[in-house]
């Protein structure tokens, strides 16, 4: 994974957001934010977006990887043309934060990683529709978790409610798959830490079944409520590492290459 | 993470958490008799209390997730402690309908409790208005749970920016994930294949943030008090 975390830049996230914040608030806070407009060419850049860029390249990398994956799964003729449509408006979705993100990157100063479809293969998971539900499952599940366990080192507020913006749209296709039929899922939200999760998935759900939220054990500080609704109440970061332990099995081009 | 944002747990103890969890400990509807005792008829609080949430702290930004989580909590209890809740949904609309209660009862302790451990106050609790929804009209309920769940989704995109400490900021994004589940699962539960209403997602992929003034105005109408906001920072 070493090489893959080379391509971000996760060492220039050093200052946290809350820092940023408190420097801004000195100035006003709303004068700050105007200072950074967020999409727009030719003007100054924080000194933060390096760090910044990093993180939304890495969620780039995770964008392609999805969009490829949908733009195959759709190729495949394997899903029922009851459900296409959801898969179409997923893949749309996919499609649009890579452009939307690769803009972003370069307003932040930063180029983008560049990958194609051709750049990832699935295997299986691609050659029926329960692999197709199983993998979209991990997939956006992990999206989730991705997201979220990079909101707080995203500096500039503007690109962190943009990445919070595309956060739960992941969320929306993930509880959307999870209730498919074919999902190894039953329901839209995580009960425990997905039990039953297919051997190829099960690692994303790894720590999903925490009910420590802000240093309180809820299961028993709070009394009327199952183990599992509370741990289905929350959601879980993962760590960029982990994410791309899971993403890298699907990664089988070379970024930046030009190539297919 | 933190382990010190709740290291005292004074709420759980508290006189007032405990008349609350004891009401939901009788079930969904004891929980929603209550919200009718409260209802716009009552003479006692006719007009709702008057709740400011400050920006200038982290605080104001969890109070503000805290009353939009009292108004989902007390909606969907409402939803399942409706006498004729069996017969307006299916089987699996039931149990996804307890689940949204189940959560957003969770959300909602969760906020006051994190407010009152981190040695903040929490508002008040809100005297909701369901008057306007039919709780016997599946249709009616799906679409006002669309817009709360929308909503919620777009209050906690939109306040995240303003969140200062990075625990807050983390705890909002465990909890708004859930929110966009329940809203895509409802949004299929109206039309097939939906996984938001209208307009809800741009061209961008981007789903919809708001700023509090817009959420609260939303809210408002399904809610007694008046929610004023202060020094939030114009973006």
């Amino acid at each position: 994974m070493n090489s893959l975390l080379s391509v971000f830049d996760t060492e220039a996230a050093v200052k946290s957001r809350r820092d940023a914040l408190g420097t801004v608030g000195k100035l006003g806070l709303g004068a700050a934010l105007a200072s950074v407009p967020f999409l727009k060419p030719g003007v100054a850049r924080a000194q933060t977006s390096t760090g910044d860029a990093g993180i939304l390249n890495f969620a780039l990398t995770l964008e392609y990887l999805e969009r490829s994956f949908y733009r195959q799964a759709l190729d495949s003729g394997e899903i029922p043309g009851d459900v296409r449509p959801l898969f179409q408006t997923i893949y749309d979705d996919e499609a649009a934060h890579v452009d939307f993100l690769r803009s972003a990157i370069q307003d932040a100063g930063a180029d983008p990683v560049d990958y194609t479809d051709s750049d990832f293969a699935f295997g299986d998971f691609v050659t029926s529709y329960g692999g197709i539900a199983a993998l979209a499952q991990g997939l956006e599940d992990t999206g989730v978790r991705a997201y979220k366990g990079q909101a707080t080192s995203i500096m500039t507020p503007a690109f962190l409610q943009a990445a919070l913006q595309i956060h739960s749209v992941e969320a929306r296709h993930a509880a959307a798959i999870r209730r498919l039929d074919v999902s190894p899922a039953e329901q839209g939200w995580i009960p425990n830490g997905q039990p039953g999760a297919p051997d190829a998935i099960a690692p994303v759900y790894a720590g999903e079944d925490n009910v420590t939220q802000g240093g309180v054990n809820l299961a028993s500080a709070l009394s009327g409520y199952t183990m599992t609704e509370i741990t289905e109440a929350f959601d879980e970061p993962l760590d960029m590492d982990s994410v791309l332990a899971i993403a890298g099995q699907f990664i089988t081009g070379d970024e930046g290459d030009g190539e297919d | 993470m933190s382990s010190t944002l709740l290291k005292d747990t004074p709420a759980f103890t508290s006189r007032r958490d405990f008349f609350k969890r004891a009401g939901f400990g009788l079930g969904a509807a004891a929980a929603a008799v209550s919200l009718q005792a409260c209802d716009s008829d009552d003479p006692i609080d006719d007009n709702g209390d008057v709740v400011t949430l400050d920006f200038s702290s982290d605080f104001g930004v969890l109070n503000y997730a805290y009353a939009l989580e009292q108004l989902e909590a007390g909606f969907y209890a409402t939803v399942v402690g409706d006498a004729a809740f069996g017969s307006t949904f299916s089987t699996d609309e039931q149990g996804i309908f307890r689940d949204l209660a189940a959560h957003e009862a969770i959300h909602r302790d969760f906020f006051e409790a994190a407010i009152m451990g981190a040695g903040g106050t929490p508002i008040p609790d809100l005297t909701p208005d369901f008057s306007s929804i039919d709780f016997s009209d599946r249709d009616n309920v799906l679409a006002v749970s669309q817009t709360f769940e929308d909503l919620g989704v777009s209050a906690y995109n939109g306040a995240g920016k303003y969140i200062q400490n990075d625990a807050y900021l983390l705890l909002a994004g465990k909890i708004v994930s859930v929110e966009a589940r329940h809203a895509s699962v409802i949004a299929g539960l109206i039309m097939d294949n939906s996984i938001a209403a209208s307009g809800q997602i741009d061209a961008n992929g981007l789903d919809r943030a708001l700023e509090p003034s817009a959420v609260l105005a939303a809210a408002g109408d399904f809610i007694q008090d008046d929610i004023a906001l202060a020094n939030v920072p114009t973006v």
